[in-house]
């Protein structure tokens, strides 16, 4: 498989917390990175090679606002120009190492890997709600052994839910309803789906406090906001209206093309002051995620995305669809192919998937995402 | 035993749209307005990306397309650039009367037909209004370090939108080539020898882009992208489309008979047959269907001749049947 990823587009390196006085290696669409914060405050992204010996330089370290390798001393400036070797008062020319843009913009810090001429013209998503004192925000953090379309799509179908996270679902609620509504832009998809009323589950009783006697209205969405972010809610609301909503923004950045960092953020807008609340939350939504990346692997060791793409698409999949076509064409422009169609991507009538199974259920999404070339 | 969960047949598939108001409101040439859109509480707009589009929902029924040609970095705002049109259906008619600061309008998308893809070099040629979806597509490509240049054709100086600004910014990449000074474009000179590694990149009048059309003739396949705003006028085999035929959703399992008051996208629309439309005109090409049995009367304007012929695909919006029976991959 090639590689599946827009590299034009800003995608999460890391959290502020996690680039501390240590350099940090970390593999980012297939780039080997190193990140690292000097003493003003500001975080550097290199790549993770010295130009002398292509030794790692995240076993570096940072020595005001320079990185100083700690194999022979070589020290980079921030810009990645060598400023410094140890045997000679001369810095042979050209001894610099490629520098990626980065921004911070708490609780991410937020890299480039695509072609840094365009890269300012470009935005981070916005997440108001992450830093919003209306809300409360825990954060968590996994790498999953699965492409990142894997875990996109994992988190843009939540009809697997009553059977993943059966407990998890309220009580009576034997299977996941299809969507009511599926908005989409030119870069976004989301979809948005009604739940029928239906008592508290034991984890929404516990952090919400509400009372368990009564059966409460669930609205459940999500939206993909680029390849590289994924925002799911679940909101539940009370007889006068009071909606209780816990958000989960994920980003989502390939490792490799077989693997994802997932950055989870997790806001809710209730009991925001209560720490037993985080604390029963954390561990809670923390099993979600290990469920969640367990099934993925599975999918992903066994049949990889080609195969998990390639199945029988149903109504639940029809935001999937979309995103996929959202990143083809991203890729299609990146790769300089002027074949994008905004409906289907031409294949051959040949296909022998076109005509395998006549009872194929119902596809949501007429425009033919189908068969979009990832 | 529990409630089964609620069921709907399937979702509706519909577009981005909001209620926006017109923040700013400037007259860049003769006859052309410029307005910035932005939402009411200032909350962030959708993405897009050169070469996109929305739709602006003016009065009843009226639905015109803009291209955006803002900045696409800034997402606060959403910029158009409309001119009066003297055979105005009432679509620039209402944005020039009545669409002024503080005016709130509805729109929807953006959706993008015409994408800029990366390429070492482009060609952009533009005629009057069409120069809108150029501009954010040169801030791009100037951006990511492409070569580039734009040839701009309009009747007077005065009449050509953003056309100063831009030379004065890049004068060795842009040409003003007003009508009235300098006749008719000089596309011979710049498009006679096919260029490797460069893309066409060109909006305008139909005229314009025929003649775009005939001269990249020899262009690599795939280097001339265009944006039609209006139907081609149909051609060819209409003779043989048939009143009414027979359409099989493939993967649907359901057939539904097409008769000739209606279009094949609205019959399936009307059977909760689950698929997006756009343009209704056979130009944006969202409602692209593949044909598995059968053969279509292409009466769009997105096809290319090549792909007609084969008969592996249509738009539905459109496009008919010359056989009583026509199967879909839908």
């Amino acid at each position: 498989m090639t590689t599946n990823f827009p590299k034009k587009c800003w995608y999460v390196a890391a959290t502020c917390d996690e680039i501390a006085e240590s350099p940090l290696g970390r593999r980012l669409l297939g780039e080997d990175v190193v990140l690292w914060r000097g003493v003003s405050g500001d975080v550097t992204a290199f790549e993770n090679r010295c130009a002398h010996r292509a030794f790692p330089l995240s076993h570096s370290t940072v020595d005001g606002d320079r990185l100083v390798c700690g194999y022979h001393g070589c020290t980079y400036d921030t810009h990645g120009q060598c400023v410094y070797t140890p045997t000679q008062p001369h810095v042979p020319t050209g001894m610099t190492v490629r520098v990626f843009p980065v921004v911070e913009e708490p609780p991410f810090v937020w890299i480039w890997l695509g072609p840094p001429a365009v890269a300012a013209g470009s935005q981070r998503p916005d997440m108001p709600w992450i830093n919003d004192p209306a809300w409360t925000t825990l954060s968590s953090a996994c790498k999953v052994n699965a492409n990142y379309m894997m875990v996109h799509e994992h988190y843009l179908d939540f009809s697997y839910a009553p059977i993943l996270h059966r407990r998890d679902v309220p009580p009576e609620i034997e299977s996941m309803p299809a969507f009511n509504d599926i908005e989409v832009s030119e870069t976004t998809v989301s979809y948005t789906r009604v739940l029928p009323e239906a008592p508290l589950a034991e984890w929404e009783a516990e952090v919400t406090g509400l009372d368990r006697g009564y059966t409460y209205r669930r609205r459940e969405g999500g939206t993909f906001v680029s390849p590289a972010v994924h925002r799911q809610y679940w909101e539940i609301t009370t007889a006068n209206g009071e909606a209780y909503t816990t958000t989960r923004t994920h980003g989502i950045t390939p490792e490799t093309e077989t693997s994802t960092h997932v950055f989870m953020q997790a806001s809710r807008n209730y009991a925001t002051d209560r720490g037993v609340v985080t604390a029963y939350l954390r561990p809670f939504l923390d099993e979600v995620f290990q469920r969640d990346i367990s099934i993925l692997e599975m999918a992903s060791n066994h049949s990889g995305y080609d195969r998990w793409r390639g199945g029988v698409e149903f109504q639940a999949d029809a935001a999937i669809l979309r995103a996929r076509r959202i990143v083809a064409v991203m890729l299609a422009k990146e790769a300089g192919r002027s074949s994008i169609r905004p409906g289907l991507a031409p294949i051959s009538r040949s296909d022998p998937r076109a005509l395998v199974n006549p009872s194929r259920p119902v596809v949501t999404h007429g425009s033919g995402s189908v068969d979009a070339v990832i | 035993m529990p409630e089964p969960a609620l069921t709907k047949p399937s979702a509706t598939v519909h577009e981005f749209a909001t209620e926006l108001v017109v923040r700013r409101r400037s007259t860049p040439a003769e006859g052309v307005v410029a307005l910035d859109l932005a939402h009411p509480d200032s909350q962030h707009l959708p993405r897009w990306e050169p070469g996109a589009h929305i739709d602006v929902m003016l009065s009843d029924g009226l639905t015109r397309q803009y291209s955006l040609c803002g900045d696409s970095g800034d997402l606060s705002v959403w910029r158009i650039g409309v001119l009066l049109d003297p055979n105005s259906r009432g679509g620039s008619r209402y944005v020039h009367e009545n669409l002024n600061e503080g005016a709130a309008v509805r729109v929807r998308g953006p959706r993008n037909h015409f994408p800029l893809v990366d390429a070492p070099r482009y060609r952009f040629i533009a005629g009057g209004i069409g120069i809108t979806p150029i501009v954010p597509m040169i801030d791009s490509a100037q951006q990511a370090g492409s070569d580039w240049t734009l040839l701009y054709g309009g009747r007077t100086r005065a009449s050509m939108a953003f056309g100063q600004d831009l030379a004065e910014r890049y004068p060795d990449r842009v040409t003003v080539w007003p009508e009235d000074e300098r006749g008719l474009l000089d596309l011979e000179s710049l498009l006679k020898y096919p260029e490797d590694n460069t893309l066409v990149y060109c909006c305008g009048p139909e005229r314009l882009l025929s003649a775009v059309e005939q001269h990249c003739a020899p262009w690599p396949a795939g280097a001339l992208h265009i944006e039609r705003f209006a139907a081609k006028a149909p051609t060819g085999d209409d003779g043989e489309a048939l009143e009414s035929f027979e359409v099989v959703c493939h993967r649907s399992g359901v057939t539904l008979e097409v008769t000739s008051d209606m279009s094949i996208l609205e019959t399936l629309e009307d059977a909760s047959i689950p698929i997006m439309g756009s343009c209704y005109e056979g130009v944006c090409g969202t409602c692209e269907a593949r044909v598995l049995e059968g053969i279509p009367v292409h009466r769009d304007s997105m096809l290319t001749d090549a792909e007609k012929a084969t008969g592996e695909v249509m738009l539905i919006c459109v496009s008919g049947s010359r056989t009583k029976r026509l199967v879909l991959d839908l």
